[in-house]
């Protein structure tokens, strides 16, 4: 295990930047676009607990129960805390790995759902839904493709910040 | 790097608890907020078996007599509903039950409605319903709201 973590250590090392300073502008702008959409995402649920509910368990995961209402009332909240860390810059990093993991969790529900669809013999191109994403019905290979964008916004966000050398004061409560 | 991790882990576990806390405190003070430990054991096929309709068809359905019923608690079904609406509170159901059934059948459709379009009771209530039998629901979604918006008659009698 502790040799995997070297190896693991030194692929990063490999890919460190030496100087991160012409960046903070790109992490600046990053932040607040993520930010930007994730705090639209969350109003569009937050509020809507019932209606959210029933729109993640058309995914199929969690069907009616504690589970299904929790996880309606709590991830509209999760997202709009940790767009206002990005904002703020507190807890900088957990909000960026927050949001890689939950960008990797919607783009695995929306392929699994898309799969279904077009299992039942519509083409992928013409898969239609809305995934309780807060911005309405789409074509899947357009929310895909968003939530990849989102995913790698988040992931290179948190990339960056773990690289960027120590935990600034503002980030490190 | 290691400790980086673990200060990533401890953030992001902060930030749950944060939004766990606000999550329900804020649903608890919400009138649509839904409570997640109480929910109606609904089968697969429940929701898609409620119907949901708007005001006009609210209208023309409440003309031909069906049994209504006001899903909000009993002091808004007392300051005012909709006339020849039957009061079964979705939060004190059991209650209400013994006394309202009587009025229902499972043969004719039932208009159920709560408060406004974003209240989740009369969805609640409706799937509860089903799960006795009762199949044809009709869930109003504007609620009392929409129905008092569109300057409708209200009864003010309690039950």
């Amino acid at each position: 295990m502790k040799g995997l973590w070297t190896k693991v250590e030194s692929v990063f090392k490999q890919w460190r930047p030496k100087n991160f300073g012409c960046c903070n502008q790109g992490l600046l702008l990053l932040r607040f676009l993520l930010a930007a959409v994730f705090i639209y995402a969350a109003i569009q649920k937050i509020g809507k607990p019932l209606a959210f509910s029933d729109e993640i368990r058309m995914y199929g995961v969690v069907d009616y129960g504690p589970l299904l209402y929790l996880t309606a009332i709590i991830l509209p909240w999760l997202e709009l805390v940790c767009s206002l860390c990005l904002l703020t810059g507190m807890y900088l990093h957990g909000s960026a790995l927050i949001l890689t993991v939950l960008n990797a969790i919607f783009i695995m529900a929306i392929t699994k759902r898309t799969a279904e669809i077009m299992h039942a013999g519509t083409p992928l191109l013409q898969v239609y839904f809305d995934c309780g994403c807060g911005f309405g019905a789409a074509y899947a290979w357009k929310k895909l493709l968003e939530n990849a964008v989102l995913f790698l916004m988040a992931g290179g966000l948190l990339f960056c910040l773990l690289h960027r050398g120590s935990f600034s004061s503002t980030d490190n409560r | 790097m290691k400790d980086h991790f673990k200060k990533v882990i401890r953030q992001a576990v902060v930030i749950l608890f944060i939004s766990l806390f606000l999550g329900m405190g804020v649903n608890s003070f919400f009138r649509n907020g839904i409570d997640p430990f109480r929910y109606p054991a609904a089968s697969a096929t429940t929701a898609t078996e409620i119907r949901k309709i708007g005001l006009e068809q609210a209208q023309q359905v409440i003309a031909g007599g069906i049994p209504i019923l006001d899903a909000r608690s009993q002091e808004d079904f007392s300051e005012g509903h909709i006339p020849g609406a039957i009061s079964l509170p979705y939060y004190d159901m059991g209650s209400y039950l013994d006394r309202v059934l009587p009025f229902l059948s499972t043969n004719q459709p039932i208009l159920i409605y709560c408060s406004e379009a974003s209240c989740a009771d009369a969805e609640f209530l409706a799937r509860s319903i089903f799960q006795l039998g009762y199949a044809k629901l009709l869930v109003f979604k504007g609620g009392f709201k929409a129905w008092v918006a569109a300057g409708l008659t209200i009864e003010r009698e309690a039950l």
